[in-house]
């Protein structure tokens, strides 16, 4: 074997993955070129802008810092993870209600930071919305209407729960 | 409007909503083809070289590397953006740190990175210019033969002018200058610029993150020696552009490729690439004069600014506006405009939301204070006397200003704001209390809406079911144009929206459209909408009328339906085939070439309230206030997203961006996020949004276009709050804690 490569085993959205990858290649690197989910995007390869968030064991990572062997035998969720059967989780179907959105770029990452927020802290404030936040960045401005989103999110009863 | 409204006016939410949550909506970066090349740019390190060599021989050799593109494969291949100046698809005079010098295509991007650095490039050194001022003496470097100003006259200033200028200062009560300087701003979309293009041996398919796919499709027809029926450039989401997203080299580059080799090739930009190889907004010096009377009456403007548009860049990315698009705000009796819009040894300007306006106003409307000020007036009232007002006949050529209530704008600024209870006088603060200072300014401004109208067309399908399909050239940049087309496109067929499909974002399957700009997409391409509904629904009736034998008179279309004579008559009984209706706006009546006769655009105003903190220099945001006619919100929450971006931009334009470049050799110190901070959830400043609804007459139901103009008051509003906090002027943006402590002769 390649001294550059591992074989990793990742359990993305429920599925196991077996497959090969170069020891320097990213998660957001292997997401997109690799399994071909491309939800997940690429705003700044440097950990800068929160657009690759994914959740690696439930905790929100910036998958573009991360090496994929560092995610061998781990779980992680992607924005194409969050809907079930065709059902959108509660926090799709809030930035969509809100317009918590513009040109849908930042989205993504936006939804999973969100998702690890709640899941541990179903009732957030405004600041610990903002705080937990704010390493997404947006340009078009959809800041406020996203934390509406995630507040009324949080105050459906089964938020968190999914 | 008779009717009630069933679609227009609906915050509904965004059409592609669930795609941008699930994960499933592609941009470009995100298409996949087999056999996929991965392209990556080699950049210039020196700000002005020429290429006298350049070996890829070593680098060919590196396995999985499939081609290599220099200038001297795209020798005579140019291509001439709207917006800058003719450009060869790569130049062998390089005028700036990053710009192109080769383009790599290999079996993935490592490889492609790895052969970038075994490219030999002897390059001979040239001198380079990197401020506007300087680079427009004669004794500088020049970047072209013809020199460094590139006006619509190469080597001249643009000009514009009216009146008796030097009668009028002289006869002025009052006199008020200031040299007022803006940084460069780039565009910084959160999606990278990117494209995949695939020639597959007949027809070429080409992914773009632009605005302008129209425009692509002839650059790429132009460049390859293809027919435009052979090119179709799709873009079905797309990142953010903020017009700086338009006409550029890359997706040239990778199609000149994907020819070459027959293969599909990706060329993304990296962050750092988008910020410099990218477009963005200008740096400006502006001396700005005005004379007033003792009653208020401003008289006269001497306005003379210095543009950098950098390297490529031409007056469209500066000084075009201000000539072009009349909004000068104020009844400037006498006035003159010179502006030398000038290339530097740095990236590329083009019109970048609000183009010259926001640097205008930064300047403009501290002087308008600055009169108020000296003569007791009220900042209001000194806005209200020299407004433009509905009906007015506008400088230069006399365009009559359609809709535009003032008053009430002012009015509700004023009052959402809290400006009357906050507002202690000139030369008082808000409040001052141990090291912090509050106070409130206002800038006021007029929208554009209607640029190119005529070049905007709309085609509605309707089906036997009763079921619709529109087809539109548009693109959408990220402000929900689809959607509120598609509203307007319903409300007019009285269907409703889930019955009518959107076609577009296809330049193969779409009608034409100038481009997504300057707000005026929702105003043009809903214009077209309205006439296209408008011919079907005629087609509708002819038809009607000969199937079952009465008047046209005699049948309408509504609700989905014919009726004849007020019976309802399915329209499966009429048509057994689709019917379709073409519309293509008409030319307006002009005054002057690119003036037309009726200008469209409402009044604007900002109030911002901040607070000052005089031992550090800091200013926070404390209270935004952004009062905006848009004629009619056909989608509510899709006009508060535009208004709140705009105000944010602004915000950031006016506190703390700026592209810095290091002083001798050009290389651009903060081009990523770490570096160039755009506001983030915590420190956003919030911003009320209201929205005032004038209905403008030549709108499609009333409408005009937002996102534009919302941001160009902003510098203004928060400079005059800042004023009336510390009673110091600034006069350059950022208003970094430095600079307002410089101001404050504190360092």
């Amino acid at each position: 074997m390649d001294n550059n490569k591992s074989i990793i085993s990742i359990v993305v959205n429920g599925v196991m993955h077996t497959i090969d990858v170069k020891n320097n290649w990213t998660l957001l690197k292997v997401l997109r070129d690799q399994l071909g989910l491309t939800g997940t995007k690429c705003g700044c390869d440097k950990g800068h802008c929160g657009a690759c968030t994914v959740l690696l064991n439930g905790k929100p990572i910036l998958s573009c810092l991360t090496l994929a062997v560092a995610a061998h035998e781990q779980e992680i969720t992607t924005i194409e993870g969050l809907a079930v059967g065709g059902n959108l989780h509660p926090l799709q179907e809030a930035f969509i209600e809100h317009h918590a959105l513009q040109c849908g770029f930042c989205t993504s990452g936006m939804i999973m930071s969100a998702k690890a927020l709640l899941d541990e802290n179903p009732k957030p404030s405004e600041k610990e919305i903002t705080y937990s936040l704010r390493g997404n960045l947006c340009r078009c401005g959809s800041y406020p209407k996203v934390v509406k989103a995630i507040q009324a999110t949080a105050k459906k009863p089964e938020a968190g729960k999914q | 409007m008779s009717r009630k409204l069933k679609e227009v006016g609906k915050s509904i939410p965004l059409r592609d909503a669930r795609e941008k949550v699930n994960g499933s909506a592609q941009y470009s970066a995100d298409i996949r083809l087999d056999g996929m090349l991965h392209a990556k740019i080699l950049g210039s390190p020196y700000p002005h070289a020429k290429i006298k060599n350049i070996d890829v021989s070593q680098a060919k050799k590196i396995k999985g590397v499939v081609d290599i593109l220099t200038y001297k494969d795209t020798v005579g291949l140019t291509y001439a953006s709207v917006e800058h100046k003719v450009m060869g698809v790569f130049e062998q005079q390089l005028r700036y740190v990053g710009e192109p010098v080769a383009v790599v295509a290999a079996e993935t991007e490592e490889i492609a990175d790895e052969a970038l650095g075994a490219i030999k490039v002897e390059y001979e050194e040239l001198p380079a210019v990197f401020d506007p001022v300087e680079g427009a003496k004669p004794s500088a470097p020049k970047l072209y033969p013809e020199g460094n100003i590139a006006g619509p006259v190469p080597g001249e200033p643009l000009i514009g002018k009216w009146g008796d200028v030097d009668k009028a200062f002289r006869e002025a009560d009052v006199v008020v200058e200031g040299v007022f300087k803006t940084p460069i701003q780039p565009v910084t979309p959160l999606e990278p610029r990117a494209c995949v293009i695939s020639w597959d041996g007949k027809e070429l398919s080409a992914w773009v993150s632009t605005q302008f796919p129209h425009r692509v499709k002839e650059d790429l027809a132009k460049v390859l020696g293809l027919p435009f029926s052979k090119i179709s450039v799709i873009t079905h989401y797309f990142g953010g552009g903020f017009g700086g997203k338009k006409q550029e080299e890359y997706p040239l580059m990778a199609a000149l490729i994907s020819m070459r080799t027959n293969r599909p090739v990706k060329l993304e930009y990296s962050r750092e690439e988008e910020t410099i190889v990218g477009r963005r907004r200008y740096s400006s010096v502006g001396i700005i004069k005005l004379a007033a009377k003792k009653d208020g009456t401003i008289t006269a403007i001497d306005f003379e600014t210095y543009y950098d548009v950098g390297a490529h860049g031409n007056y469209v990315g500066g000084s075009l506006g201000l000539l072009v698009s009349e909004f000068y705000v104020y009844k400037f009796k006498d006035a003159i405009f010179k502006a030398y819009d000038v290339n530097t040894n740095l990236p590329t300007a083009q019109p970048f939301r609000g183009v010259q306006f926001p640097a205008y106003l930064f300047g403009l409307e501290q002087l308008v204070d600055q009169i108020a000020e000296k003569l007791g007036m009220d900042p209001v009232e000194i806005r209200l006397k020299n407004t433009y007002r509905t009906g007015d006949k506008m400088k230069p050529y006399g365009a009559t200003l359609s809709s535009f209530p003032v008053e009430e704008c002012l009015a509700k600024g004023v009052k959402a704001s809290g400006f009357r209870e906050s507002w202690k006088g000139w030369g008082k603060p808000v409040k001052a209390e141990k090291n912090k200072r509050k106070g409130i300014g206002m800038a006021y401004t007029m929208g554009w809406t209607g640029w190119m109208e005529q070049f905007a067309t709309a085609t509605v399908k309707v089906y036997p079911d009763a079921t619709a399909e529109l087809i539109t050239g548009a693109q959408d940049l990220g402000t929900g144009s689809n959607t509120t087309l598609s509203q307007i496109a319903a409300e007019e067929l009285g269907i409703p929206l889930d019955n009518l499909k959107l076609t577009t974002a296809n330049t193969g399957l779409t009608t034409e459209d100038w481009g997504s700009c300057g707000s005026r997409t929702l105003y043009c391409a809903g214009k077209a909408v309205v006439g296209a509904v408008r011919k079907t629904k005629e087609a509708l009736i002819n038809a009607a009328s000969l199937q079952l034998n009465v008047a046209k008179n005699d049948v309408e279309f509504r609700d989905g339906a014919l009726y004849v004579k007020g019976k309802k008559i399915p329209l499966s009984k009429v048509i057994k085939e689709p019917v379709s209706g073409a519309y293509k706006n008409p030319t307006p009546e002009m005054v002057a070439p690119l003036y037309n006769a009726v200008y469209i655009g409402g009044p604007l105003l900002h109030i911002a309230e901040v607070e000052v903190d005089v031992e550090t220099g800091e200013i926070t945001v404390l209270r935004y206030t952004a009062v905006q006619d848009v004629g009619k919100a056909i989608n509510p929450l899709v006009v508060e997203g535009q208004m709140y971006g705009g105000a944010l931009q602004g915000l950031g334009y006016s506190l703390k961006e700026e592209l810095l470049f290091e002083k001798d050799s050009g290389k651009p110190l903060n081009p990523d996020f770490l570096d160039y901070k755009i506001y983030n959830f915590q420190d956003a400043p919030l911003v009320q949004s209201i929205i005032m609804e004038s209905n403008e007459p030549t709108g499609p139901f009333g409408a005009m276009g937002v996102g534009e103009h919302c941001i160009n008051p902003v510098a203004g509003a928060v400079a005059n709050a800042v004023y009336n906090a510390i009673g110091v002027r600034l006069y350059e943006i950022p208003m970094t804690p430095e600079r307002v402590l410089k101001a404050l002769g504190k360092i």
